[in-house]
C-alpha cells in the first residue's frame, strides 16, 4: 500500500536566501501511513513548521518532492484535493477563525468547495459534534476560551473530511485545561475515525500519546521511533535541548538505585503500576 | 475601550426583524432613511415615532440598547437643533440682543431633533438584528450586478466580514499594548499636542506589527481551507426571500406613502 | 514589614451592567523584599486582574495596595513613578516592542524615567547581559530575532528600570524548552544581582516549582492556598481539584496514595520524588 504522505529527498530554503544559507529542510525522506499518530519534536528553527507547510502545498520544495496519496504538491491542479486530504491547525486560534458565528466559521471550507447547503449543514453539525462543540453552534467564537476556539478550528478542518490533520504547535498557546481538551479530541479523532495525526509540539507528555516520534534537528530527521525508545535517548534529547520527561528521569534514577522497573514506562500510570508491582513483589517474597 | 465596540453589535434572536433577509433589511433601511428626511409635518412626525416604536417591538431589542446607540451623537444633534431654533425666521416669540426664537424655528429645531434620533435609532436596529456575516453577504448579493463589470464584489464582502471579525480582537490587543507601555512609564494624557501624538507611536507601531502578523497567519489558514476567491463558492445559509420579506416591503411602502399623505394634509405648521 | 501588600482587594468588571463580573473577592497577599512568590490558578481565576493592581493599572473597588508603607491610591498622580519600581511583564511581552533596534527599545522605560544618556547606556547593557544576550544585539532589529530572543529583549526593557518588584505573567508561554531555560536563567540572574522580589504568574506548577519560595493559589477570585512550596504540594489533591496541572513526579506519588499506600505527596522535583519512592519501596522490606 502506498503511503498517505511521502516526502522524497526534500530540500527547502527561501528564495532570497538561496546563496550560501543553510537548508531549512535538509534532505527529508519520510512516509506516513493512514491512521498513524506521529509527534514531531525538535528545538525552534529545526524545520518542523516548514516541513508541516510542505504537507499541503503551502510551501513547495526547493528540491525533491512531496506526494499526498500519490498526488504531487507541486501540481497546481491537485491543490484543492491535497488540502482536503491534509488539513492544518495553527498555533494562534484567533488567527484562524474568520467568522463571527461558530457555525459559519466551520462552514467556510465546504462553502469554498462549492457544496450544496444541505451537505454543508450536515458536515458542520458532524464536525462540531466530533469536537464536542455542537452546543456552541450559534455562539460567537470571540467569547470562547482558547481551548474551545482551537476545537472550532479543528472542526473547520474536519468539515473537509480530511485523511490527516497536522497540528502545528496548536496547543502551545493554551492553558492546561484547554490543552487537555484538545488532546482528548485529537486522540479520539485518531482512534475512532482513523484520522492520521501529525502533532508538532514542545510538550513531551503530548508526544507520549503518539505511536511514533520524529526528532528533528537542523532540517533533518535525526530519530524516528516509538516514544518508549525516543524518550530514553537522554543524551540525544539533551543535545537537542529538549526536556527529559519527569517520569523517565525518575525511572532512570530509581534503576540506578537498583530498583528493577520493567521496560516501556513513559506514562504516569505505567510508572505507578510498575512501582506497585515492585513493592508487592518485595513484600510477597519477604 | 473594548466596551465601546459592543454598541451596535449583533444581538442573536428570533424576532420578526431577525428573520428578514439581510437584503430586505438593507433596502428597507435605505427607504426608512429617505422617509425620515421627507418627514415635514407634525402629523407625519408623530407617525414616524409610532413606526419606530413598531420596529423596535418587531426587533425585540431592548429600547435601552437602541438609545444607547444614539447617545454618542446627542451633542451634535442638540447643537444642530439649537442652530435651527435661533436661525429660522417666523413669528418671534422671544428675543434678546441678536438672539431671537421664532415659532417656526422652535418647530424646525424640534423636528430635526426627533428626526435625527429616529434616524440613528432606526439604523441601529439593522445592526442589532443582523449578524455581520449576513450583512456582508446581503451587500454582496445586492451589488452582484457589478460583478459583470469585473468589480470584485465577493472578495470585497469577504474582506469586509474579516475586518469586522478582527475589530474586537485588535481592540483587545490595543488595550494590552497600552497597559504594557504604561507599565514602562508611558503617559498619554499630558504634555503638548506633539508630545501626545508622539506618545502613541509605541502603541500604534506594535499594533500594526501584530495586525500584519495576524494577516499573514490568516492567509495560510484560509488557504488551507481551500479559499480561492468568490468563484464557485456556495453558502451554508443561502439568502432566500420569503413571504415575510414581501410583506415587510409592502408594509414599508405603505408607511412611506402615509408619510407623504400626512405631509400634504393642511396643519397649523 | 512587607515591601508590597494587597489588603482585602475587591474588583468587579463592568459593574452595574449585564456583563458584571466579580473578578477578585477579598484578596490579601504580601510580598517581602527579595522574596519570590508564585501566583498560580487556572484561566479566569483572577491572576491577570490581580497583578494589574500591583502597579496601579487597575484601581480596586475596595481594599488597599500598600507599597513601602504608602497607600498607592492616596496619591494617584505618583503612581507613574511607582510603576518604575514595580516592573510588570505581561503575557507575550514581545508585543510591546516598537523600536527598530534592540538598544532603543530597551531604552524606552529608562527614558520615560528621565535618566541621562550615560547611565542609560550602562543600564541597557546591564539588562541585556542579564537576559543572556551580548552587546552585538544592541544594534539589531528586534523583529528579526527568534521568538525566545524577542521575549528576552522585552523583559530586558522592564529590567532596565531596575524594578524592586518584578511581576511576570506567564513569561514562558509558547517558548520551546531551550527558550524557557534561558528565560528562567535570566530571571535567576536578575534576582541574584538586584535582590528584587519576583512574582511569577503561571498555571503550570512544573514551571515555577523550582523557582519560587512561596506559592499563592487563586481560585475563582479568592486566595485558596498560601504557603511555602512544599506545604502547597502536600495538599496536591486540592490542587488537582482546583483544576491545576501538577508535575509528573507529584502525580506518581498521588497515584500511589490513591491506591491506599502511605506516601507523602509534597515532592515536586524528580530528586525529592526519588527519595520518597526509595523510602516507600524499602518500607516493604520491613513490614
Amino acid at each position: 500500500m502506498s503511503a498517505l504522505i511521502e516526502t522524497q529527498n526534500l530540500y527547502f530554503q527561501y528564495l532570497h536566501h538561496q546563496t550560501k544559507q543553510k537548508w531549512i529542510l535538509n534532505g527529508i525522506d519520510l512516509s506516513i501511513h493512514q491512521g498513524e499518530f506521529v509527534a514531531i519534536l525538535g528545538p525552534n528553527g529545526c524545520g518542523k513548521s516548514t516541513l508541516a507547510k510542505h504537507l499541503n502545498g503551502l510551501l513547495l520544495p526547493s528540491d525533491g518532492s512531496v506526494q499526498i496519496q500519490g498526488m504531487d504538491t507541486a501540481d497546481h491542479q491537485k491543490l484543492d484535493a491535497i488540502r482536503q486530504t491534509v488539513g492544518m491547525v495553527f498555533q494562534n486560534p484567533d488567527n484562524q477563525l474568520i467568522s463571527t458565528l461558530v457555525e459559519e466559521d466551520v462552514a467556510f471550507a465546504p462553502e469554498n468547495l462549492g457544496m450544496k447547503p444541505s451537505e454543508i449543514q450536515r458536515r458542520v453539525d458532524w464536525a462540531l459534534d466530533a469536537v464536542d462543540m455542537l452546543d456552541y453552534k450559534r455562539h460567537s467564537p470571540f467569547k470562547l476560551s482558547g481551548g474551545q476556539k482551537q476545537r472550532i478550528a479543528i472542526a473547520g478542518i474536519l468539515a473537509m473530511r480530511p485523511q490527516c490533520i497536522v497540528m502545528d504547535e496548536a496547543t502551545s498557546m493554551l492553558d492546561p485545561k484547554g490543552r487537555a481538551d484538545v488532546m482528548r479530541i485529537v486522540k479520539r479523532l485518531n482512534h475512532e475515525l482513523g484520522i492520521t495525526i501529525l502533532l508538532i509540539t514542545h510538550h513531551m507528555d503530548e508526544a507520549a500519546e503518539a505511536s511514533r516520534v520524529l526528532l528533528m534537528n537542523q532540517g533533518k530527521v535525526v530519530m524516528d521511533d516509538r516514544p518508549e525508545h525516543v524518550f530514553y535517548q537522554i543524551d540525544l534529547l539533551k543535545q537537542l535541548k529538549l526536556d527529559v520527561p519527569q517520569v523517565v528521569a525518575l525511572v532512570l534514577r530509581l534503576r540506578q538505585q537498583g530498583i528493577r522497573l520493567p521496560d516501556p514506562i513513559i506514562h504516569v500510570e505505567q510508572c505507578i503500576d510498575a512501582l506497585t508491582a515492585v513493592r508487592e513483589e518485595d513484600y510477597g517474597t519477604y | 475601550m473594548t466596551r465601546d465596540l459592543t454598541v451596535g453589535q449583533f444581538i442573536p434572536g428570533h424576532s420578526l426583524m431577525h428573520r428578514l433577509d439581510p437584503r430586505t433589511k438593507l433596502m428597507l433601511t435605505f427607504l426608512f432613511i429617505i422617509q425620515v428626511f421627507l418627514t415635514k409635518s407634525a402629523l407625519s412626525l408623530i407617525f414616524l415615532l409610532l413606526l419606530l416604536w413598531i420596529y423596535i417591538v418587531c426587533a425585540q431589542v431592548p429600547a435601552r440598547k437602541v438609545f444607547r446607540a444614539v447617545r454618542p451623537i446627542i451633542p451634535v444633534i442638540i447643537v444642530t437643533a439649537l442652530l435651527n431654533i435661533f436661525y429660522v425666521s417666523g413669528h418671534v416669540l422671544w428675543h434678546y440682543a441678536f438672539l431671537r426664537i421664532t415659532d417656526q424655528g422652535l418647530f424646525t429645531g424640534f423636528t430635526l431633533l426627533v428626526r435625527l434620533i429616529t434616524l440613528i435609532a432606526g439604523c441601529s436596529l439593522i445592526t442589532y438584528t443582523t449578524s455581520l456575516n449576513a450583512l456582508a453577504s446581503g451587500l454582496e448579493q445586492l451589488l452582484a450586478p457589478l460583478k459583470r463589470l469585473h468589480f470584485p464584489v465577493s472578495e470585497l464582502s469577504m474582506t469586509l466580514s474579516i475586518t469586522l471579525r478582527f475589530l474586537p480582537t485588535l481592540a483587545e490587543e490595543l488595550d494590552r499594548i497600552i497597559e504594557a507601555q504604561k507599565a514602562r512609564g508611558a503617559q498619554f494624557a499630558t504634555g503638548t499636542i506633539l508630545n501626545r501624538i508622539r506618545a502613541f507611536f509605541p502603541v500604534i507601531l506594535p499594533l500594526f506589527m501584530s495586525a500584519f502578523r495576524r494577516a499573514f497567519e490568516l492567509t495560510n489558514a484560509i488557504e488551507c481551507r481551500c479559499y480561492h476567491g468568490g468563484e464557485g463558492r456556495t453558502k451554508l445559509h443561502p439568502l432566500k426571500l420569503g413571504r415575510r420579506d414581501y410583506a415587510a416591503v409592502i408594509f414599508f411602502l405603505a408607511a412611506f406613502a402615509m408619510t407623504l399623505i400626512f405631509n400634504s394634509i393642511r396643519q397649523p405648521f | 514589614m512587607a515591601l508590597i501588600e494587597l489588603k482585602n482587594i475587591n474588583y468587579c468588571y463592568s459593574p452595574g451592567t449585564a456583563f458584571e463580573k466579580h473578578a477578585l473577592r477579598d484578596v490579601s497577599m504580601a510580598v517581602d523584599a527579595g522574596e519570590s512568590v508564585g501566583l498560580i490558578g487556572h484561566t479566569g481565576s483572577g491572576k491577570s486582574t490581580l497583578i494589574r493592581h500591583f502597579n496601579g493599572l487597575l484601581r480596586p473597588n475596595s481594599g488597599q495596595v500598600v507599597y513601602q508603607g504608602n497607600d498607592l491610591w492616596k496619591k494617584p498622580n505618583e503612581i507613574r513613578s511607582i510603576r518604575f519600581q514595580i516592573g510588570l511583564v505581561f503575557q507575550y511581552p514581545e508585543a510591546q516592542i516598537f523600536e527598530d533596534t534592540v538598544g532603543k527599545d530597551i531604552a524606552y522605560g529608562p527614558r520615560n524615567m528621565g535618566i541621562g544618556q550615560e547611565e542609560m547606556n550602562a543600564r541597557i547593557r546591564e539588562s541585556l547581559q542579564c537576559v543572556g544576550l551580548d552587546n552585538s544585539y544592541l544594534e539589531r532589529n528586534p523583529f528579526r530575532l527568534s521568538g525566545g530572543e524577542m521575549r528576552r529583549v522585552a523583559i530586558a526593557g522592564v529590567l532596565a528600570m531596575r524594578p524592586k518588584v518584578l511581576i511576570l505573567d506567564e513569561p514562558a508561554a509558547g517558548l520551546d524548552p531551550e527558550g524557557r531555560h534561558a528565560l528562567f536563567d535570566a530571571l535567576r540572574h536578575y534576582r541574584r544581582k538586584s535582590g528584587a522580589a519576583v512574582v511569577l504568574v503561571s498555571h503550570s506548577m512544573e514551571d515555577i516549582a523550582d523557582f519560587v519560595d512561596r506559592v499563592v493559589v487563586l481560585d475563582q477570585g479568592s486566595v485558596a492556598l498560601d504557603g511555602p512550596v512544599a506545604s502547597i504540594f502536600a495538599q496536591a489533591e486540592k490542587l488537582v481539584s482546583i483544576g491545576l496541572d501538577i508535575p509528573q513526579s507529584t502525580k506518581v506519588l498521588l497515584g500511589l496514595k490513591a491506591k491506599g499506600y502511605s506516601v507523602k505527596t509534597e515532592a515536586y522535583t524528580v530528586e525529592q520524588a526519588e527519595q520518597e519512592l526509595l523510602r516507600f519501596l524499602k518500607e516493604a522490606d520491613r513490614p
